[in-house]
């Protein structure tokens, strides 16, 4: 199979299209002129692209390697906490406290000095790299423990759900150094630009974009070649594999922490596009929504993980406006619908639907 | 041991396998000797110990007592499934497993001889030499025509012979076939046999484990009975039938 169907490339010039048309829109068209695209929209789609790699990245895992992680909230929020304290860094002496070297939630807890960990994250060279570091390492740490033991199905998904909720529950927590259940926000400017710049958030949009598609090209090259059928035969019949002469193990590692590290750049991106990052980041309910998304656009079709990802995620925005209330309720009906009704997902039905139709015409013809 | 010249020329030597779960004995000091290039069935009731045999010599259950040897040298034991595929043991299991979402190709693609580890399974490519190699199988297990179609969508008898063709192309020097003709149609299970036969012989030594003794006849090879872990009798087809024991297992008295 080639790196590029024509899916693929549907997909890229749609989110080129999308990325830069909103950019464009938003940047040169005055305010009030009726295509003009307003400053919190160019906010949202960057939000939506940042969960569309997030998406992206459990595809990778639960639709090709047979992974079910419940966990991968984890990885974002880990992502988004890297790239928090950056900006937390970059605020410098104008917190409230104005103080020279703390930031606001340490000088309230009345503490003397930076601890540690902090160290190195005013520096964009470390603190970005730190964003896929960071999720790499706890992902391959979890995949040693877990996938060499052998542990799969049911058991991974309910262990890696376990990680993300001691993972909220320590992020609670004010000693931990990371804001406690405020989080980290008040960010002012990244690469020492302003945050609430028109240039700036487009920018981060564009950048959302340009990962989400460098994330697509990744996932496909992995998932296209043998590597890839490799992870399917895993998903498939584990056992088989084995006296095949494969170590799966190893390749749900790679795969899992490839996945954690796209997670966490999806994480890095979506924090300086909404201005703060909590353990609310870490519940255990948002790494369920994740799966919920690829399962409506069509596990294991990368393209559908993503498109789930928006369009869920524009159904969230415009209800949770309309009927705060419904929301779970609709979500949770989404879920029981698309499991009866269309199992394989929006994406994955589509060459049924295609081959059916072909079918009926040419009865006809 | 591995010095005594009978024993270093085993393709498989089996000395006494002691196998035990919870208290059950499922295999009592088995031990069974195989030559390069021999086929051998091995028969025996349900409980008996064929596949808990199988699962030893493969690595997926490790014996309380006893070792393998693999051509004298390599103790079985010691390692596990993956180290010990790449020493040339292929196993067949009693229920078709085959990829079923990737084509009959891609099926003998990732069985193919490569190297298995992960990082460089992500940059292979397939070789003129592998290519080649799995032309033939696909010609032997005469699945020539279906290449392109997905493994689920073969019969079940074309199954087994797809996941036979899979052990085929990494060139395996002992094979392990659990029931092959089970659920198989006469027709199946004749061409089946025919394929083992041509199979073994050369430096590649077949086990088969079964339970049809039609399929059995047609093999037309040595016969290894075991009962309750154990081996009973060991011959032709006929010596086995005719023994006084295993007349009494198989017919009870």
């Amino acid at each position: 199979m080639r790196l590029l169907d024509l899916k693929g490339r549907i997909f890229l010039a749609a989110l080129a299209v999308l990325a830069a048309g909103a950019a464009l829109l938003n940047l040169v068209l005055p305010e009030g002129a009726v295509l003009h695209v307003p400053n919190y929209m160019v906010g949202l789609i960057g939000k939506y692209l940042c969960f569309a790699l997030l998406a992206l990245s459990v595809d990778l895992v639960w639709g090709f390697a047979g992974i079910l992680s419940l966990g991968h909230g984890a990885f974002f929020a880990l992502g988004g906490y890297a790239m928090g304290m950056h900006l937390m860094r970059q605020i410098g002496e104008r917190g409230v406290y104005g103080h020279p070297e703390l930031p606001d939630f340490m000088v309230f807890l009345d503490w003397k000095e930076l601890p540690w960990y902090w160290h190195g994250f005013d520096s964009a060279w470390f603190a970005l790299p730190m964003c896929l570091a960071v999720p790499g390492a706890l992902a391959f740490l979890f995949g040693w423990l877990t996938f060499r033991s052998r542990v799969t199905g049911v058991y991974l998904s309910i262990i890696s759900q376990a990680m993300t909720f001691a993972l909220m529950l320590a992020f609670f927590r004010n000693d931990m150094g990371f804001g406690g259940n405020n989080g980290l926000t008040d960010f002012k400017d990244l690469f020492g630009l302003d945050l609430k710049d028109a240039g700036m958030r487009a920018g981060l949009l564009l950048a959302s974009a340009a990962a989400l598609a460098g994330g697509y090209l990744l996932c496909r090259w992995m998932t296209v070649g043998k590597f890839g059928r490799v992870l399917v035969a895993v998903r498939d019949a584990e056992q088989r594999t084995r006296f095949l002469g494969y170590r799966p193990e190893h390749y749900k590692i790679l795969a899992f922490t490839v996945s954690a590290m796209m997670a966490g750049v999806a994480g890095a991106l979506y924090v300086p596009q909404v201005g703060i990052i909590n353990p609310g980041e870490f519940s255990p309910a948002n790494s369920i929504e994740i799966v919920i998304w690829v399962a409506v656009g069509g596990r294991g079709t990368l393209v559908g993980a993503a498109l789930g990802a928006v369009l869920v995620n524009y159904a969230k925005s415009f209800l949770t406006g309309a009927a705060p209330e419904m929301w779970l309720f609709v979500l949770g009906g989404l879920f029981v619908a698309v499991t009866l009704f269309i199992p394989r997902g929006i994406l994955g039905e589509i060459p049924g639907l295609w081959a059916r139709w072909r079918d009926g015409r040419g009865h006809h013809g | 041991m591995a010095e005594h010249p009978a024993i270093s020329n085993a393709a498989l030597y089996l000395d006494g396998i002691t196998v035990s779960f919870d208290g059950f004995r499922a295999l009592n000091r088995l031990s069974l000797y195989l030559e390069p290039g021999e086929l051998r069935a091995v028969i025996g009731p349900n409980g008996a110990g064929k596949s808990t045999m199988m699962d030893v010599v493969t690595g997926k259950t490790r014996p309380d007592e006893g070792q393998v040897l693999l051509h004298g040298r390599h103790d079985l034991t010691r390692l596990d499934e993956a180290a010990i595929a790449g020493l040339g043991v292929g196993r067949k299991f009693q229920r078709p497993t085959v990829f079923e979402a990737h084509s009959v190709f891609e099926n003998l693609e990732l069985a193919c001889r490569a190297d298995r580890r992960a990082r460089r399974t992500l940059f292979a490519r397939l070789s003129g030499e592998q290519r080649e190699r799995i032309e033939e199988v696909l010609d032997l297990i005469a699945l020539r025509e279906r290449a392109g179609d997905s493994a689920g969508l073969l019969s079940h008898g074309q199954k087994q012979w797809l996941e036979i063709g899979m052990l085929l192309v990494q060139d395996p020097s002992i094979l392990l076939i659990d029931e092959p003709a089970a659920g198989m149609t006469d027709a199946e299970t004749m061409r089946t046999a025919r394929l083992l036969k041509r199979i073994a012989g050369g430096e590649r030594s077949v086990i088969v484990v079964e339970h049809d003794m039609e399929f059995v006849r047609a093999l037309d090879c040595r016969v290894t009975a075991l009962h309750e872990g154990a081996m009973l009798a060991e011959g032709t087809l006929d010596a086995v039938s005719a023994n006084e024991s295993v007349i009494e297992v198989y017919l009870g008295r």
